[in-house]
């Protein structure tokens, strides 16, 4: 009896919960100073801290690979001639949105205590963040505008900055507004923009779109339950009715959990009814650079 | 297919012991001589979980496998086949759950039941303890399962997902490398928290996991982890207040589950617990 299994190597889901707060409550007062100043720091986040060791993307077959979010990002990021500093799991620690969504409010405020100080630390000027989660997290609950630092989700950090992207064929691609992203912050034009400038790709909008988007289904990693499932399968329909080759998100939950759904169906064989890929906009808008010749 | 040898409780010489964390773990060479940890040649280590370090690659997929965390790493400079190997310092919390033999690629690694060991020293012929606890019948039914070809009864097989995009997006990546993410800081909270989880379960054999059926989101978690193919996702009618669909459940299978506990871990909405049974 042998059997290939090379998705095991991962921290599971709920103890990873509890090593954040774990992580959140135990003290780290030592001083620390980034190696330069940096105009531009970025948090990669979950994406990163989740994703490398921990958990989803080894689980969805691999295939829902959330540390490319912040590869893709860091090289865009370059492309449009911005260095940032990697706001790392070395000085930071997570940013506490699904703490504080669960309630979890002592949690939270440690873990903002900590964060606010190192990135008053860090002295940089500009926080870009990949998920809509962080954007909203250190925009709002942070008020991290009130602190002298500007914060802003990676779309809006590389629209207008002259990027060319080109799709290597005539795609058909829809963009499913994430909840921190559009609802909460209003950001609704910045992730269409650069989907526009892209080269052979067509964007079309969903039967719900904009303010009036429906939701992935999970909010802040509180609950999973049939509801739910029920709401992201409504979304994932509007994809197929839309007829799209790709669903974008600009969170790494929505894609998670999207992924995810994804992933059960396929373990029936035979007709699919959500037959299209589920991507970033990063990882998509990365696979579509067109680099300039240095 | 070269593996560790089975018969090495009989046919190998006890050559010396190393000390673990209560009690020491046989050495066991071909010959009897045995010269450290950097000698080259190490032999077989552990008497119920046996690991042929000279196999051994140090792939690690025991280290994770292990519900019980029996192994932790020992450093063996200069061997032929790798610098560390899987050292069992806790061989006496091993439940015999097999996921370390099921895991292992280079097949080094050969669990005999607590209660086999005296006839395996002996040479005697012994029927090894089934990886599972015996249910009524159902012995029979594992061994007309196991007669099946070895990759049909294995994993449930996924229809693949598109991924044109997803590989371009791969290729588009190729050779980046990304900064130092600090997740070696989690690695040692991580230990500590999942000795605390494990200690608070009932496992092994007489334990069996069960699925709440309410709680269970079907996201296939579960699977993954489980390394006797224990685990099958079913077609239930979902109903919800505004909508019926069609999605899937886990369900445990009963005959092959062995207590080991890898899915309670798996599980992100700690759908499964594990029971006594019946």
């Amino acid at each position: 009896m042998t059997r290939t299994k090379p998705y095991a190597r991962t921290i599971p889901h709920p103890l990873f919960e509890r090593m954040i707060i774990n992580d959140a409550m135990t003290p780290d007062e030592e001083p620390w100073q980034p190696e330069r100043q940096h105009e531009y720091g970025y948090f990669p986040g979950c994406v990163d801290f989740m994703d490398v060791e921990v958990k989803f993307s080894h689980l969805n077959k691999g295939d829902a690979d959330h540390a490319s979010i912040a590869a893709a990002a860091i090289r865009l990021m370059n492309a449009a001639g911005i260095d940032p500093l990697i706001l790392d799991m070395n000085s930071f620690k997570c940013c506490g949105h699904d703490q504080l969504w669960q309630g979890q409010l002592e949690v939270f405020e440690e873990l903002k205590a900590h964060n606010l100080r190192r990135m008053q630390e860090s002295g940089i000027r500009t926080l870009v963040v990949t998920c809509a989660e962080g954007y909203r997290t250190f925009a709002v609950d942070y008020d991290l505008p009130g602190h002298g630092i500007k914060v802003e989700h990676v779309t809006q950090t590389l629209r207008g900055r002259g990027l060319k992207f080109k799709s290597p064929e005539p795609v058909r691609v829809t963009f499913h507004d994430p909840c921190r992203l559009g609802r909460m912050m209003g950001e609704y034009d910045a992730p269409r923009e650069l989907i526009q400038l892209v080269e052979g790709a067509e964007m079309v909008e969903l039967a719900n779109s904009r303010e009036k988007a429906l939701c992935c289904g999970v909010s802040s990693m509180m609950y999973c339950n049939d509801a739910t499932k029920a709401v992201r399968r409504k979304r994932l329909d509007q994809g197929t009715d839309a007829d799209v080759q790709i669903m974008l998100g600009g969170c790494p939950k929505c894609y998670m959990h999207m992924q995810c759904m994804l992933n059960e169906e396929r373990m029936d064989s035979g007709e699919h009814s959500h037959s299209f890929e589920m991507l970033d906009l990063m990882q998509f808008l990365s696979a579509c650079l067109v680099e300039e010749a240095a | 297919m070269a593996g560790i040898d089975r018969q090495f409780m009989s046919a190998w010489k006890q050559a010396a012991t190393h000390a673990g964390d209560s009690e020491a773990v046989q050495i066991w060479t071909q010959d009897g001589s045995y010269g450290g940890l950097d000698s080259g040649k190490l032999g077989i280590w552990g008497t119920v979980v046996g690991v042929d370090f000279d196999l051994c690659i140090a792939d690690g997929a025991c280290i994770d496998a292990c519900p019980v965390d029996v192994f932790e790493w020992i450093d063996s400079p200069g061997h032929a086949a790798s610098e560390r190997k899987p050292f069992m310092p806790r061989e006496p919390d091993c439940i015999v759950c097999r996921a370390c033999e099921e895991v292992c690629p280079v097949d080094a690694v050969f669990i005999t039941a607590p209660d086999d060991v005296e006839a395996a020293m002996a040479g005697e012929e012994f029927v090894p303890a089934p990886a599972v606890a015996e249910v009524g019948e159902a012995v029979a039914e594992i061994e007309a399962a196991e007669a099946v070809p070895a990759a049909a009864a294995a994993a449930p097989a996924w229809e693949p997902k598109p991924d044109r995009w997803y590989k371009r997006m791969k290729a588009s990546l190729e050779g980046l490398e990304l900064p130092d993410t600090g997740m070696a800081k989690a690695k040692p909270l991580f230990k500590e928290v999942r000795k605390q989880t494990l200690d608070s379960l009932s496992r092994g054999k007489d334990f069996i996991a069960l699925v709440n059926n309410d709680k269970c989101i079907g996201c296939t978690q579960c699977i993954y982890f489980c390394n006797f193919a224990s685990i099958d996702m079913i077609g239930w009618e979902l109903e919800t207040r505004t909508d019926t669909f069609e999605s899937m459940k886990a369900l445990i299978v009963e005959d092959t589950c062995t207590g080991c506990t890898l899915c309670v871990f798996a599980c992100p909405v700690e759908a499964i617990t594990m029971e006594a049974r019946a």
